[in-house]
This record gives C-alpha cells, sequence and structure tokens, in this order.
C-alpha cells in the first residue's frame, strides 16, 4: 500500500518535471529565434567590437569618425542621443557623453541646446580628417612593413603587384 | 556631486574568518562602480552590509548621509544573487508584491519593462527559465525609483542573448540622478558599463580607479587587468 502510493507520487513528480522542462526550452528556443530576428533589425547586423587597448571613448570616437570620412554620417546630420548611442553600444551613458565632448573639442561636431549633437558642415575639416585617417593607416602599415624587413621599394611592389591582381 | 554612500574603516568577521577587512569606499551619485574579485572576495559580505542584511563588525557605512536602517532601505533597490520570488506566485502577484512593500514601485516603468523582456503576466515563477527569472528580478528591481541600484551578479548564469537584454535594461534605466552598484566575476560582458571599478580580493581594495583613466593608464581593458591582478 504504502509502495504503492510512493510510486505514483514518484511518476506525478516526474511528469511535472518534464512539464515544466518542455515548457521552459519551447519558451527559451522561442525566445531565441524572436531575439535573434530583431537583433538584426537594431543593429543592421552590424555590432561594434571593442579593442581592448584603447579607452572606450576613444573608440567611440573614432567609430563615429570612420563613418563620416566613409560619408554614412553627412555633414550637418544629428548623431543619435547619448541614450541611444549608449544603449545600441551597450556602454555607460557617461562614456558617449564624454566622445561627444571630445569630438566637440576637435570640432567634428556641435551641440545645439535642446536640439541634439550634430556633425559639422564645414568639408575642409572632414577633408582634413580623412587625409590625417589615411595618414595614421598608411603610417602603421609602413612601419610594420619595416619590422618585416621590406624597403620602400619593395613595400611599393608588393602593393602594385596586389593592384595587378585585383584587376 | 556629492556622495551617495560612504564607508569608512568597514570590517565584517564570521568567527575567525575576516570577510571584509577596514574597507573604505566612497560612491558619488550618477556613477556606475563595478565591484570586481574572485568568489569569496567579500563582494556579497560588503553588499548585505549595505542593504541591512548584515551588521558590520567594525567601521561605518552612510547611504545618502544615514545609517544603514529604516530610511537607506527606502532608497536602495537591491537585486540578490537568487530568486527572491515564491515559487507558487505568477509575474502579476509579484509585481502587487513589490507594490505592496515598496511606495516607490513605477507600475508603468515595470510594465515598459516586462515588455522590452518578452515577459507575460500571467506566467507563473515556477515556469520560468533561469534566465527568465532573472530577467524578471531585475524588472522589478529596476522598477523602483530608487536613488541607489545593488545589484549582485546579475548576468551570472544567463545566456549570451538574455546577457545583452539585460545589459540594455540596465543601460535604459540608469539615470544620472541615481547610481549603481554592480558586482560581477564576468567582467568582459560587463566593463564598457562601469565609470569606476574596484578590485576586492580578501575583503580588502586592491586597486580602485577610474575604468577610463585605468584602462589608458595600463594600455589593457579592465577585464586584462582583473587577470593580471588575480592571476597566479
Amino acid at each position: 500500500m504504502i509502495f504503492k502510493k510512493k510510486v505514483s507520487l514518484n511518476l506525478m513528480i516526474s511528469m511535472e518535471a518534464f512539464f515544466v522542462f518542455s515548457i521552459d526550452t519551447g519558451c527559451a528556443l522561442v525566445y531565441y529565434i524572436v531575439s535573434a530576428l530583431t537583433y538584426n533589425d537594431i543593429h543592421g547586423g552590424e555590432k561594434m567590437e571593442f579593442d581592448d587597448k584603447l579607452p572606450i571613448y576613444i573608440q567611440i570616437m573614432n567609430y563615429i569618425k570612420k563613418k563620416i570620412v566613409s560619408g554614412e554620417i553627412n555633414g550637418g546630420d544629428k548623431l543619435p542621443s547619448v541614450r541611444e548611442l549608449s544603449s545600441e553600444l551597450k556602454v555607460n551613458p557617461n562614456t558617449v557623453q564624454r566622445t561627444y565632448q571630445e569630438l566637440e573639442r576637435e570640432n567634428l561636431v556641435f551641440t545645439q541646446r535642446g536640439m541634439g549633437t550634430f556633425v559639422i558642415e564645414d568639408t575642409e575639416i572632414i577633408k582634413n580628417l580623412k587625409k590625417s585617417m589615411a595618414l595614421d593607416i598608411v603610417n602603421n602599415f609602413i612601419s610594420e612593413m619595416k619590422e618585416l624587413g621590406f624597403e620602400y621599394k619593395e613595400i611599393v611592389e608588393i602593393i602594385l603587384d596586389n593592384k595587378k591582381k585585383e584587376e | 556631486m556629492g556622495n551617495l554612500v560612504e564607508i569608512k574603516g568597514l570590517s565584517k568577521n564570521y568567527l575567525s574568518k575576516k570577510a571584509l577587512n577596514n574597507l573604505s569606499l566612497d560612491i558619488e551619485s550618477g556613477k556606475v562602480v563595478g565591484i570586481l574579485g574572485p568568489n569569496g572576495s567579500g563582494k556579497t559580505t560588503l553588499i548585505k552590509i549595505l542593504t541591512g542584511l548584515l551588521r558590520q563588525s567594525k567601521g561605518e557605512v552612510f547611504i545618502d548621509g544615514h545609517n544603514v536602517g529604516v530610511y537607506t532601505k527606502s532608497i536602495v533597490s537591491y537585486l540578490p544573487d537568487r530568486n527572491f520570488l515564491y515559487n507558487w506566485m505568477t509575474i502579476d502577484d509579484a509585481f502587487k508584491f513589490y507594490k505592496d512593500f515598496y511606495s516607490d514601485f513605477d507600475e508603468n516603468r515595470g510594465e515598459k519593462l516586462l515588455d522590452f523582456m518578452k515577459l507575460e503576466k500571467n506566467m507563473k515563477i515556477s515556469s520560468l527559465s533561469k534566465g527568465m527569472n532573472e530577467k524578471l528580478n531585475l524588472t522589478l528591481v529596476l522598477s523602483r525609483r530608487a536613488k541607489l541600484y545593488i545589484l549582485d551578479e546579475p548576468i551570472a548564469g544567463v545566456d549570451p542573448v538574455a546577457r545583452d537584454k539585460i545589459l540594455d535594461a540596465i543601460i535604459n534605466n540608469y539615470n544620472e540622478s541615481s547610481s549603481m552598484i554592480i558586482t560581477t566575476h564576468l567582467v568582459r560582458d560587463m566593463e564598457s558599463l562601469f565609470d569606476e571599478v574596484v578590485f576586492l580580493r580578501e575583503g580588502e581594495i586592491l586597486l580602485k580607479g577610474n575604468a577610463e583613466a585605468l584602462r589608458e593608464e595600463k594600455g589593457k581593458s579592465i577585464d586584462e587587468i582583473y587577470k593580471e591582478v588575480f592571476g597566479e
């Protein structure tokens, strides 16, 4: 009698466990799919990866500069609000605030009270920015090539070779 | 901006074991502070003293100028490191429970967060997965209009998607007039959230400072600094 009771109780527990488990995994799966779908919507399939070595505000500055130089953001465009960007990049709002302050100090953006932060319309400044960013990349590249033991002449040859292959 | 939290010479002993040893720390209002340390470093003990769940053996703690007590409990919203809701409850019950307990509970904000977390009010607590439970607990904690939020291991044991969701909720609901204390050992996932970080080992502060300044000074991420400080 007692034995029988125990068995049925056990059965009930395992049934319950099974039921809970299946609801659980079902929900998780639905959730996964939904969030995977919405994720790409919000981020446009792109997400900023942080490099470890630099302060985050500088990395966000570079990220915005790149967008300005490549024309993804035009002169006069409004930047996202501090809160929007911090939520998008998953960083502290104070960090984004600092990014905007530093960009303002470099005269790349300006803030209009109550309106938001805007990219400067001066094409000369943007052109200079483009030049200086290009120079940074080239300098990096050359110093690394030199570390590998290449001379200028060889570097140029490699680049021309590469160009031919692309064509 | 003044200090919301002032901790002076705080010690806590469990019999002969020292969990906290003469710890002093100020937290400004409007800041997000990460308390980082391995298991057993005293993170949870520190938080339990701040929330009034434990009494210190020595030292003083002031929150918004008051000793820990009825007033400080009314302005501190605390996320414990384990589920604090009863299994018989539905999410709706949990909402009512929080509304009864805390006068600063903002139901409107709660509903929005619940929606954001894709949770339904008629769900039963007992049928929630670990990640969903974590999201619900955080929803309730962030729905209070508190001056200080204390989150103990908010993303421990949840999958990366839920993790992102939780980080989003924290960022979206943080405001300049309140502070946040977050403990974690998952430094990599959370480091971009912190204004200040405090490294804790064996109840003592090994290192503390502004997160960006530390990155700049050491040329390393907080995660790497963590590994350097605590690595063998």
